[in-house]
């Protein structure tokens, strides 16, 4: 038998939280539709700044979601970023999950009868 | 794996959007205004006036890439995609090239006693417009179906007019030229270049 305090620390909607984080939901979907895609690509696509992106990128990285090569091109420096096949696997997850989860949202609510 | 209709609608406007710097407009509508002109002034030369804009395209191609890159950064598209625009620039540069070949036999053919009602510059005019359709619906560039509107047009008053060779052509470019010039200028004012930290 599971107690509320047990429910707390299992949730039952399981959705992946790096994710489901607008900034990195934005940066996951932009690298998803090309096969690589470089900073400042990013942030005018996303509308994020430098610090948000290197944040962010920080964390899909050490989740294995976003795969990072520097580079330089010419005497400039490049770093390009690529969707892992993890991450991808992810995303599409995520989709079903959220999905899954406001598939019924226009179906009222069942309210208790109080007969 | 297919992609959800919501991503692919984001994949095909970023698509879009590494195309609205206008360069290739101002590319193309130089081109056939340079065709235009030398058809009209020195006919014999047009093979070799479609030769220059051939040897011109990869070096122009070169620094349009650097140009946007500066502003919008890198981007390596998907290689379906990829595969895809090699496919329709090839066959429309072609295309291109191909007719603008044709031109100048056509032209031959038509100084001779046949009255020919139409003249070969509104027949490749109109073969133009019809690469510029097929661009507008694989590339998914709208404003090809106005300059495929355009070249047509051009084509149908060269016809009415009588005008001599290569005035559709050059009025048609200087058109695209045009509209080339703003949209490398709304780009230009939009996306200033930004340097990667």
């Amino acid at each position: 038998m599971t107690g509320p305090a047990t429910n707390r620390e299992q949730p039952q909607i399981e959705i992946d939280r790096l994710i489901h984080e607008p900034a990195r939901l934005i940066i996951m979907a932009n690298l998803y539709v090309v096969d690589e895609a470089d900073f400042v690509y990013l942030t005018q696509q996303t509308g994020l700044t430098h610090g948000n992106i290197n944040t962010h990128m920080a964390r899909l990285q050490a989740g294995n979601y976003v795969a990072v090569e520097k580079m330089f091109v010419g005497n400039r420096p490049r770093t390009v970023y690529r969707i892992t096949e993890e991450g991808r696997m992810a995303l599409q997850q995520y989709r079903q999950q959220v999905g899954n989860l406001l598939a019924d949202i226009d179906t009222p609510a069942p309210t208790e009868s109080r007969t | 794996m297919t992609n959800p209709p919501e991503l692919k609608e984001l994949e095909q406007r970023t698509y879009g959007a590494t195309y609205s710097d206008g360069v290739i407009d101002i590319f193309v509508g130089v081109s056939l205004a340079w065709i235009g002109a030398m058809w009209l002034m020195f006919p014999d030369y047009l093979s070799g006036a479609v030769a220059l804009v051939a040897v011109s395209i990869s070096p122009v191609m070169g620094r349009r890439k650097r140009f946007v890159e500066a502003r919008t950064g890198y981007v390596k598209f998907t290689e379906p995609r990829r595969r895809r625009e090699r496919r329709i620039y090839t066959t429309a540069g072609f295309l291109f090239a191909g007719f603008m070949l044709l031109a100048r036999p056509l032209g031959s053919l038509q100084s001779g006693d046949i009255d020919w009602p139409v003249g070969p510059d509104s027949l490749i005019t109109w073969l133009l417009a019809l690469i510029a359709v097929a661009l507008g619906v694989f590339v998914e560039a709208k404003r090809m179906f106005a300059y495929a509107a355009t070249l047509a047009a051009t084509g149908a008053i060269a016809v009415m007019v009588d005008t001599r060779f290569g005035w559709p052509l050059l009025v048609s470019g200087a058109v695209i030229m045009m509209v080339g010039w703003v949209l490398m200028t709304r780009f230009v004012n939009r996306r200033p270049r930004i340097e990667a930290p």
